[in-house]
């Protein structure tokens, strides 16, 4: 019985993927997305825009792009991403980065004064942004040995993890969309560092 | 008897569990198709003139005149006119702690604000009129006057105002440009301090990130 299930899953599999391609569908979701942005560039705060055609992610404000970094990997898992400016929700990593806490007096010049700020150095490298409407972007880097083997083992947790949660978002009828996004170490730093909890985020589609 | 029950549960737990983790798998490789959604009234060709207008729209957003970008991360900033750079500077951006006073219960997070601002005011000379946190920070007594919170030739010699109460300004501590060590405010090293000042006017944009 085991064997038959695997078999039928491992069928399943060579099914075409629906694509999105040249249609007034995509062309329309485009218009929607670039409504969105148009409207978050009037105000002045920072914003994400993750172009999966372009294979790059943005800072901008204003309609200006202030940092890009290119994405080396991309993954999509579950639903497409709503067609709408998303809000990240939380940072999640493994190892956050701490506030260094200052007591009153702490600060008079001494001999032995000693930097301990909150730098670049110090953001993680491997996390996920969880915005709203239930999208998860794992963030990963894409060099080095050790990265890699951490890719093979997110990978291999996301092969079991993800299909029982989509079942479960599934069954209570509500979309679930995970994104997985490869940076080069210093970007992945770089993002982390600039997008705060409540920015939003513009992900146009492949 | 008993033990092919359990092994029949067992199998049956199994079998659903793999039914669901099937289901799972097949929705999420291959979600429904998308369905038509706003502006599908319009044609093809209607939208694809929109989409190349508003992405023109935006495009065009860059201010022609001079700017000022920060990059808080990697302590840049960068004198910008359109596309291109004028000029880099090595810069010091807030350190990103946290000081608390424990008599008044209020709670200061140095950071360098990040958004869009433009400059509000311009300083030749401009002396520190020392807020709260800078005495609580050295454990020192708020002065009951005004007088006794100024103190002169620590913001350089000039400052750029932008947000409330934050500076772009000159520094004494050079040797920490670079570095995330200030109190949220911008400090820039003399010369590239004098071309800012220079090239701004009130309310140039201000970009930080």
């Amino acid at each position: 019985m085991l064997i038959k299930i695997l078999l039928l899953i491992s069928i399943l599999t060579l099914f075409p993927f629906p694509t999105f391609g040249e249609n007034r569908a995509s062309f329309a979701k485009e218009n929607g997305l670039l409504r969105e942005e148009w409207s978050l560039a009037q105000k002045s705060n920072l914003y994400v825009v993750v172009q999966l055609k372009e294979k790059i992610i943005q800072i901008k404000a204003k309609g200006i792009i202030l940092r890009e970094f290119p994405l080396h990997h991309i993954d999509l898992w579950g639903n497409n991403v709503p067609d709408k400016a998303l809000a990240l929700v939380k940072k999640s990593a493994l190892v956050k980065p701490s506030r260094k806490t200052v007591r009153p007096g702490d600060m008079k010049e001494s001999e032995d004064f000693t930097l301990d700020v909150l730098e670049l150095d110090d953001m993680p490298i491997r996390y996920t942004l969880v915005l709203d409407n239930r999208v998860f972007i794992s963030i990963r880097p894409s060099e080095g040995v050790t990265s890699k083997f951490g890719n093979t083992l997110s990978s291999l947790e996301d092969f079991l993890v993800r299909p029982a949660v989509t079942f479960w978002y599934a069954v209570r009828g509500k979309q679930y969309t995970a994104l997985d996004l490869g940076l080069e170490k210093q970007d992945a730093k770089a993002l982390y560092w600039s997008f705060s909890e409540g920015a939003k985020c513009i992900v146009y589609p492949q | 008897m008993f033990r092919d029950k359990k092994t029949l549960l067992a199998s049956a737990a199994l079998f659903l569990s793999l039914l669901m983790w099937g289901a799972g798998f097949y929705i999420g490789m291959w979600p429904p198709v998308e369905t038509e959604g706003k502006g599908s009234d319009r044609s093809v060709s209607r939208l694809k003139s929109e989409n190349q207008y508003l992405k023109q729209r935006i495009k065009s957003m860059a201010p022609d005149v001079f700017y000022i970008v920060i990059d808080s991360g990697n302590n840049r900033l960068y004198l910008k006119k359109g596309a291109r750079v004028i000029r880099e500077a090595v810069v010091s951006c807030g350190s990103g702690a946290v000081l608390r006073d424990p008599d008044k219960k209020t709670t200061w997070v140095f950071d360098t604000p990040r958004g869009v601002f433009t400059v509000q005011t311009k300083h030749v000379a401009p002396v520190w009129t020392k807020p709260d946190w800078a005495f609580i920070e050295e454990g020192e007594k708020i002065p009951g006057t005004v007088q006794g919170r100024m103190e002169t030739g620590m913001l350089g010699d000039y400052a750029l105002g932008f947000s409330s109460g934050y500076f772009i300004h000159g520094t004494l501590y050079t040797r920490l440009l670079g570095r995330n060590v200030t109190h949220g405010c911008v400090r820039v090293g003399d010369e590239d301090l004098k071309a800012l000042f220079a090239a701004t006017d009130i309310g140039t944009r201000i970009y930080i990130f």
